[in-house]
C-alpha cells in the first residue's frame, strides 16, 4: 500500500515536473521552431465559404526564404481569373516596416504598398494580414501562460493563453492556442476581441503530416464567429529547405514573372 | 505598319503550343524542369460583358446606349520568350470608321536574356509612380474621343515601339525605348465628348494635318528605376514631341481688295525634351508618391504661338487604408506651370489650352473605397476637380462580385464647372450618366 502511494506520488511529481518544465513561451517558441526552415514553398487552395454554404476558391503559391534572419516572401495568385498573375512581394526588415510591392497584371505595373493594414482581410478571406504574418515578433510581443492540458480532436494538447504586452499594438485582445504535445502544431486557436469579451475568430488545423521533419496541418479552417463565414486553406504541396532562386524575391520578378 | 503587325502575329500564333499551368513550375512541377529545358505555355484570358449607359440630359441623340464587348488576350511563352495578342471587340467601334487600334489592343513579342529583356510590337507602357495618372509618361498618347476615364490607362493608345530593359540587380531596371512613329492624342471636336470647337479656328475650312507615321517623327526615351530600402526611385528622359496639337495660321492675300485674305491652318507638333524624376515610399500606413518633370520645348522663349512653351509638371499623392475598417483613401494632385505665359494672344496654343487663362493647371483626384461582405461588394466614390476652371467629375460606383469571375457594377458620371471659356467639364455638363455593366472574366 505504501509502495503504491509512493509510486503515485512519484508519478504525480513527474507529471507536475513535466508541466512546469516548459513555460508557455517555451511551448509557443517550439511551435515557431517547428516551422523554421531556410526556405519553404506552398501550393494552396483557399476556399471561402459564406453563411449559405456558397464556396468561392482562390489558388496561390507562396515561396519563403530566410535571408540572414530576414524573411522574404513571394506570393503568386493563380485563380480566379480576376486575380490571376497578381504577384505580391514582402521583404522583412529588422528596424522598420516591411517593404511590400504588388504587381497588378491588368496594369502591368509594380506598386509599392504600405504594410500598415494588419487587420484588413487577406484576399477577402477570414484571415487578416496579421494572421498570415504571425511569427517571431508575435512570440516576443505577448506573455504566454499555460492554462491547462486537455485532449481535443484526438490530440493531447497544452492550452496556452497569449496576452499582448503593454506598449504593443495588438489586433486581438488575446488568443488561446491548443498546441499538440507531439507535433507542436496549434490544432486550435481562439482569437478574442480587443476587450477580451468575446471570441471573434476560431482556427482549426487538421490532417497533420510530417514533411521533411516539419509537422504541417494540410487543412486549416478559420471561422469568423459573428457571421459564420469561414475560410478553408488546403495545402496541395509543401516543401521545406529546398533550393529557391533568390531572384524570385525581386521587383524584377514581379514585373516579368521570370527570375534572372 | 500592317506588315509589322502581321509579322508579330505570325510569330505569336504559329508556334507549337502546349497548355500548362502557370506558377512556380520549377518548384511545384510534377516533373522537375531540367536546366536548359523550356516548357511552353499558352493562355487565353479576357472578359466579355455588356454595359448600358443612360444619359440623363436629352441634348444628344442617343440617350440610352447598350454596348456588348469582348476583350480577349492570347499569351504564349516560356522562360525565354513571351508573345501577346490582345483584341478588343465592341459594338461601339461599329459606329465610326474602324481603325486598327480599335480592334488590336496590344501585340508584342518579348525575348528574355540573362541581362534583361527585349520587346517589340504594338505596346502600352506606364511610366511614373502616380496612380492611374502621370506627368512623366509620354510614350502612349491618350484617346479622349470616347469620353474621359478616371484611370488614364483606359484611354491610352498602343504604340509601335521597341524596348530594351537591362536588370540593375534584382531591384532595378534600365530601359531604352525607340518609337519609330508618332501618334498624337485624339479628341472630339464635335458631339457629346467635344473638347474643342475646330470651327472656331481662323482657317477651319482648310486644316492640314501632317503625316506623322514617318521616321522624322521618331522618338527615343530612357528610364532608370531602383528600389533602395524604403524608397522606389526613378529618373527618365524623353526626346520627341508633345502629343497635343499646335495650330499654325497662315494668311495669304488673294486679292483683289486689301482685306481679301485666306487663312490656312497647319497642325504642328511641338518638339520637346522631357526630363523627369519619380519616387514612391511607405511612411507608416501611408504610401506616398511623386513625379516631377520639365518639358524643354522648341518654343524656348515662348514667342512661337503654334508651339507649346516650356513647362514644369508635378504630381504628388498618397494612399491610406484606415486600420480596422478596410476603408481605402487616395488623393493625388497633378499640375503644370507654363513658362513665359502671358495669356494675351488668343491663337497661342498655350492660351488655347489654358484653364481660365492662367499659367497654372492643377487637378485633384480623390478616391474613397470601402469593400464589404468579404470583398464581395465595394462602394467607391471618386472625385476630380480641375481647380482653375472649377471643372469637376464625380463618379460614385458600386461593384458586386456575384461569382468569382462574374461582376456587376453600377456607376454614375456627373460633370460640371464654370463657363470660363476653355473648360471641357463645363461643356460635358450635359453628359451626366448612369451606367450598369456586367462582365465575365476568364
Amino acid at each position: 500500500m505504501k509502495k503504491s502511494i509512493l509510486l503515485l506520488l512519484v508519478l504525480l511529481m513527474a507529471g507536475l515536473f513535466s508541466v512546469w518544465s516548459e513555460t508557455g513561451r517555451d511551448i509557443m517558441e517550439s511551435v515557431i521552431d517547428n516551422q523554421k526552415a531556410e526556405s519553404s514553398a506552398m501550393d494552396l487552395v483557399m476556399k471561402l465559404v459564406d453563411e449559405s454554404g456558397d464556396i468561392s476558391s482562390r489558388r496561390l503559391q507562396t515561396l519563403v526564404l530566410d535571408d540572414e534572419g530576414q524573411t522574404k516572401t513571394i506570393t503568386l495568385f493563380m485563380e480566379p481569373a480576376s486575380v490571376k498573375n497578381t504577384r505580391f512581394l514582402t521583404l522583412e526588415n529588422e528596424s522598420r516596416n516591411d517593404d511590400q510591392w504588388i504587381y497588378l497584371p491588368a496594369l502591368r505595373k509594380v506598386k509599392r504598398i504600405a504594410a500598415g493594414d494588419r487587420e484588413g482581410s487577406f484576399m477577402g478571406s477570414d484571415f487578416s494580414y496579421s494572421d498570415m504574418s504571425a511569427g517571431s515578433s508575435a512570440l516576443d510581443d505577448s506573455i504566454h501562460n499555460i492554462l491547462r492540458e486537455e485532449s481535443i480532436n484526438g490530440f493531447e494538447c497544452y492550452v496556452v493563453e497569449s496576452v499582448p504586452k503593454e506598449g504593443t499594438d495588438p489586433v486581438y485582445g488575446k488568443n488561446i492556442a491548443w498546441v499538440d504535445r507531439n507535433s507542436r502544431l496549434t490544432v486550435k486557436v481562439q482569437f478574442f476581441s480587443r476587450d477580451c469579451s468575446e471570441i471573434v475568430k476560431e482556427l482549426i488545423m487538421e490532417d497533420l503530416q510530417q514533411v521533411q521533419g516539419h509537422w504541417v496541418g494540410l487543412t486549416t479552417t478559420m471561422t469568423t464567429i459573428a457571421t459564420g463565414h469561414k475560410t478553408i486553406v488546403e495545402t496541395r504541396q509543401v516543401k521545406f529547405d529546398i533550393a529557391i532562386n533568390p531572384n524570385y524575391f525581386s521587383t524584377n520578378f514581379l514585373q516579368t514573372g521570370r527570375a534572372q | 505598319m500592317f506588315k509589322y503587325i502581321l509579322f508579330i502575329l505570325s510569330i505569336s500564333l504559329c508556334t507549337s503550343l502546349i497548355w500548362a499551368d502557370d506558377g512556380f513550375g520549377d518548384i511545384f512541377g510534377e516533373v522537375p524542369i531540367e536546366a536548359g529545358a523550356s516548357k511552353f505555355t499558352f493562355n487565353v484570358s479576357g472578359e466579355i460583358g455588356m454595359s448600358m449607359d443612360f444619359y440623363m440630359d436629352d441634348v444628344w441623340d442617343s440617350e440610352t446606349k447598350a454596348t456588348p464587348y469582348a476583350d480577349i488576350a492570347l499569351e504564349a511563352g516560356n522562360e525565354t520568350i513571351e508573345a501577346k495578342a490582345a483584341f478588343s471587340f465592341s459594338t461601339d467601334n461599329l459606329e465610326a470608321q474602324l481603325k486598327v487600334d480599335d480592334l488590336i489592343d496590344e501585340l508584342y513579342v518579348k525575348a528574355f536574356f540573362s541581362f534583361g529583356y527585349l520587346e517589340g510590337g504594338y505596346i502600352k507602357t506606364e511610366w511614373g509612380k502616380g496612380d492611374g495618372d502621370h506627368v512623366i509618361d509620354p510614350l502612349n498618347p491618350l484617346d479622349q474621343s470616347k469620353g474621359v476615364y478616371l484611370d488614364l490607362n483606359d484611354m491610352k493608345s498602343s504604340e509601335i515601339l521597341s524596348r530594351l530593359s537591362i536588370y540593375l540587380g534584382g531591384q532595378g531596371l534600365l530601359e531604352f525605348v525607340y518609337k519609330p512613329f508618332f501618334t498624337p492624342m485624339e479628341f472630339s471636336t464635335e458631339g457629346r465628348w467635344s473638347v474643342f470647337d475646330m470651327s472656331s479656328l481662323p482657317g477651319a475650312a482648310d486644316i492640314v494635318e501632317p503625316e506623322t507615321n514617318k521616321l522624322k517623327y521618331s522618338q527615343a526615351a530612357a528610364r532608370a528605376t531602383v528600389s533602395l530600402g524604403a524608397f522606389d526611385l526613378g529618373m527618365m528622359y524623353y526626346y520627341g514631341f508633345m502629343t497635343e496639337p499646335g495650330y499654325k495660321f497662315t494668311s495669304t492675300w488673294v486679292g483683289p481688295g486689301p482685306a481679301d485674305y485666306t487663312t490656312t491652318t497647319d497642325i504642328v507638333y511641338t518638339g520637346a525634351h522631357l526630363f523627369g524624376i519619380e519616387a514612391a515610399w511607405a511612411l507608416g500606413p501611408l504610401t506616398m508618391r511623386t513625379e516631377l518633370g520639365y518639358w524643354l520645348t522648341e518654343d524656348l522663349d515662348g514667342d512661337l504661338p503654334e508651339f507649346y512653351n516650356n513647362r514644369f509638371v508635378y504630381l504628388a499623392g498618397l494612399d491610406l487604408t484606415i486600420p480596422g475598417t478596410n476603408l481605402f483613401l487616395s488623393a493625388q494632385i497633378k499640375g503644370a506651370y507654363v513658362f513665359h505665359y502671358d495669356g494675351l494672344v488668343p491663337t497661342d496654343v498655350d492660351v488655347m489650352a489654358a484653364y481660365n487663362n492662367t499659367a497654372f493647371a492643377n487637378t485633384v483626384l480623390a478616391t474613397a473605397e470601402l469593400p464589404f461582405f468579404k470583398e464581395k461588394m465595394k462602394l467607391r466614390v471618386t472625385g476630380l476637380l480641375q481647380i482653375e476652371s472649377v471643372g469637376y467629375m464625380i463618379v460614385p460606383s458600386f461593384f458586386w462580385n456575384i461569382k468569382d469571375d462574374l461582376e456587376l457594377s453600377v456607376y454614375a458620371k456627373i460633370f460640371g464647372g464654370n463657363n470660363t471659356g476653355n473648360n471641357p467639364y463645363y461643356s460635358w455638363d450635359n453628359n451626366d450618366s448612369i451606367s450598369m455593366s456586367m462582365k465575365y472574366m476568364f
